[in-house]
């Protein structure tokens, strides 16, 4: 081997070296739980909440859509089930919304309703890869994935790097507990916001091939645990359900495809009712809405019958 | 294209793997000058005519002052290819400062002067690759050197990427005959190219980038953040520029080593100078040593009367203000220099700290520390103009940083960063005595060396800001 070929292979052993050193550092981080990802306390707040639950009847997974209009004690009241709203952001995506409902499921084998409720927009978004690392887990949650998959978790590593110097100086820092962000079972809401506008409607170019990847898991996994399984659209402001009427169409033929028990209605909220986003009812009306959602679902919900008359919410 | 973006991540593999492939030496400088040329084209194609312009004239007066016989055409010809480089550099760089400043002072005394700004983009790089052909041309012309036949290894040693847009200003003496003779791979160089590339990524992408964040800030508002704050704003800019250009330098001088060349040092730890005169030996060497060479010296350097010295100095420094760009706030830079420079040349002490601070022992002593940092204070002084948009700011900042405010508390204290620059500054006092940071003998065990290669590299990938152009590529 002359000088060059030493020296290219030589350099190339340290950029493998390098990648896989920095996907371990990463790991490490991730697994020790001190990396400050986004909606960090959100999502240990639905992991408390899980860890903490039992019996568990209903569970809504979905978006900040779902986590603004559903109260869970609400619901288990009008369903006469133990219910629970394990609501994250969007930014987690159906990804990380399987990762919560593994951890849910296995804590709660007596599970019978699932409720996956996100908003409108959501199949327009690339696939939440990045939700999906930081609720995996464990390292099963990697291995269960295709080649691809995986890869695109790995790249996750990379792209969603965040502030690593931060989170290992935090590790030698007393944490205190954030709750300032808490509001009723979910993200504290800011001011309302104004819409005055005519919306423009989602484009059905934006639509992700894709999207469903993770919703098909969630299928899955729900058969496998004899789950009833349902779909809902979360709430939206109606000027823009209005101007997007060729994207609902579309997207309700994409969810249908994949098998699931969807309620195609989508509740077109007007400006007065809206909090402070085009998805998410002002605080005052979320128990008003989970009734309306109550409503819509009751029929194709499974009702065990009561051991009592009490019924927990998470 | 920048030393740290995808494209040169990309480009830099290519152009190494086929130049060693080829075996000619003509075809070789041939592949280099077309990948230099590719180089520069990715910011502008259309500035590499400049580049053409300048090569193609420098080349025909060397051959030219070659057969000129009389002293007059002999100088004719310099003037020439003094006056095509110096104009276009003038078109480009300071001719819309010049006439902004001709059409200010006739207004001042009453009189409209009418002319028109060009508004023209200035070519990146443009101060280095015409004071790098200038020099070739002089040297030439004062038989220094042989002027230069071959056109191609001429064309490639003016255009050579890993110096053409920020330097360091190669001399024809110590760069052109590389480009003749047959160049070895060599293996322990280009290692230690790759260690000084990886060097001057961190000091360009984790402390230079980092330092801007906060300092862009800090300017930009200046109006409302006090003393201590501005103070703090002047420190980050040291660092940062030192972190950018320095850094810029490493990648470039490792680079070049990947391709079996050898430039010249641009930067040896100018931070750790015990007075001015050192940190002007330290800081640029190259363009420093350029005009020492070709204006300083010239014009009698330091053996000539007070007078003169002084003008000398000014001189010196004004033009070197001027090579940064066309604004006050650089004069007044080479200004707020100057002054600083003339009471060591008065006393005789310019050349009193030529040797390394604090050598064969580990901390200098209180003496020495003290020096350094009022040495350091000095620069910070000239860099708050340097950085500042007009002379006012600069000024407005100044006299925040002398008021109460100076010991208000700091709006932001950059924790994690100043951690960065201590973990710079410690490495490079450790390793002061080397041409960069990461030249390790091999009695350093292996297992520190690879431990400090994987926090580079964790830093680089994991702790990097939005990339920002090198500031000295507008220079």
């Amino acid at each position: 081997m002359n000088d060059l070929q030493k020296f290219v292979s030589k350099t190339a052993a340290w950029c493998v070296y390098a990648f896989l050193f920095c996907v371990a550092v990463r790991l490490i981080i991730l697994s020790v739980n001190i990396e400050q990802y986004p909606f960090k306390y959100l999502y240990q707040y639905q992991i408390d909440k899980i860890d903490k639950s039992s019996g568990i009847q209903t569970v809504f997974i979905g978006d900040s859509s779902l986590g603004n209009s559903i109260s869970a004690e609400e619901f288990s009241r009008l369903s006469r089930t133990n219910s629970m709203n394990a609501a994250l952001t969007g930014y987690y995506g159906f990804a990380g919304q399987y990762n919560l409902l593994k951890r849910i499921i296995k804590k709660n084998l007596q599970i019978k309703n699932v409720i996956v409720m996100n908003t409108l927009d959501m199949m327009g978004r690339e696939i939440s890869y990045q939700g999906y690392l930081y609720s995996i887990g464990d390292i099963q949650g990697l291995l269960e994935l295709a080649p691809r998959e995986k890869l695109s978790v790995i790249k996750a590593l990379y792209t969603t790097r965040g502030d690593v110097i931060d989170d290992l100086l935090g590790l030698f820092k007393t944490r205190k507990d954030n709750e300032r962000w808490k509001g009723d079972d979910y993200i504290k809401q800011q001011d309302k916001k104004q819409f005055l506008t005519q919306a423009k409607g989602i484009p059905v170019s934006s639509i992700e091939k894709d999207k469903t990847l993770f919703l098909k898991k969630i299928i899955i996994l729900c058969k496998t645990h004899g789950i009833n399984l349902l779909y809902l659209h979360g709430p939206l402001w109606d000027s823009k359900v209005h101007a997007s009427s060729s994207y609902i169409t579309q997207i309700n033929g994409i969810l249908k495809t994949t098998g699931i028990t969807l309620i195609d209605h989508v509740f077109a909220v007007p400006n007065a009712e809206l909090g402070d986003s085009a998805d998410h009812i002002t605080p005052p009306l979320k128990a008003e809405y989970t009734k309306k959602y109550y409503d819509l679902i009751r029929d194709h919900l499974i009702v065990p019958a009561p051991d009592n008359l009490e019924f927990s919410s998470y | 294209m920048l030393f740290n973006s995808i494209d040169f991540a990309i480009f830099l593999p290519i152009v190494f793997f086929l130049y060693w492939a080829i075996r000619d030496l003509k075809i070789q400088n041939l592949f280099l000058l077309t990948a230099s040329y590719v180089f520069y084209g990715f910011w502008d194609w259309r500035f590499l005519g400049l580049i053409f312009i300048s090569s193609i004239v420098d080349y025909l007066v060397g051959i030219n002052l070659q057969y000129a016989q009389k002293e007059t055409r002999r100088k004719a010809l310099l003037l020439f290819s003094i006056a095509i480089n110096i104009g276009i550099l003038f078109i480009f760089k300071y001719y819309d400062f010049f006439i902004e400043n001709f059409i200010n002072v006739f207004r001042l005394f009453g009189t409209e002067f009418q002319a028109k700004r060009l508004d023209i983009v200035i070519p990146v790089g443009i101060s280095f690759y015409t004071f790098q052909t200038l020099s070739y041309s002089i040297d030439v012309y004062r038989r220094k050197i042989t002027p230069q036949k071959d056109i191609i290894a001429f064309f490639a040693f003016v255009a050579f990427f890993p110096q053409l847009v920020a330097g360091p200003i190669e001399r024809a003496k110590e760069l052109l005959p590389q480009f003749l003779q047959k160049r070895a791979f060599d293996y322990t160089q280009a290692v230690d190219g790759m260690r000084q590339i990886l060097w001057g990524l961190f000091k360009k992408m984790i402390v230079a980038d980092t330092c801007a964040y906060y300092v862009n800030d800090i300017f930009a508002h200046y109006g409302d953040y006090s003393g201590s704050t501005l103070l703090l704003g002047g420190i980050l800019f040291a660092f940062q520029i030192y972190g950018d250009f320095s850094g810029y330098s490493d990648i470039a001088i490792g680079t070049a080593r990947l391709f079996g060349f050898t430039l010249m040092r641009n930067f040896a730890y100018p931070y750790f100078s015990r007075d001015i005169a050192e940190f002007w030996r330290r800081w640029h060497i190259s363009l420093t040593s350029w005009f020492r060479d070709y204006v300083y010296i010239p014009l009698g350097g330091s053996n000539t009367g007070y007078l003169r010295k002084i003008c000398n100095i000014f001189i010196i420094f004004l033009v070197s203000a001027l090579w940064h760009g066309a604004n006050w706030t650089f004069i007044v830079w080479g200004l707020i220099n100057a002054f600083c420079f003339l009471p060591l040349i008065f006393l005789g002490t310019n050349r009193r700290n030529l040797d390394t601070v604090a050598q064969n022992r580990i901390v200098p002593t209180w003496h020495e520390l003290r020096d350094m940092v009022f040495t350091f204070f000095i620069i910070v002084l000239g860099w708050i103009f340097f950085r500042s948009e007009n002379v006012y700011q600069g000024w407005v900042v100044i006299k925040k940083i002398a008021s109460k405010g100076l010991f208000d508390a700091v709006h932001e204290f950059p924790s994690k960063l100043i951690v960065l620059i201590l973990f710079m500054l410690i490495f490079e006092w450790v390793q002061r005595d080397k041409q960069h940071a990461l030249e390790f003998t091999p009695r350093v065990h292996y297992a520190l060396r690879y431990g400090v290669y994987s926090v580079l590299v964790f830093l680089l990938v994991f702790f990097t800001v939005e990339p920002q152009a090198f500031i000295y590529f507008k220079f």
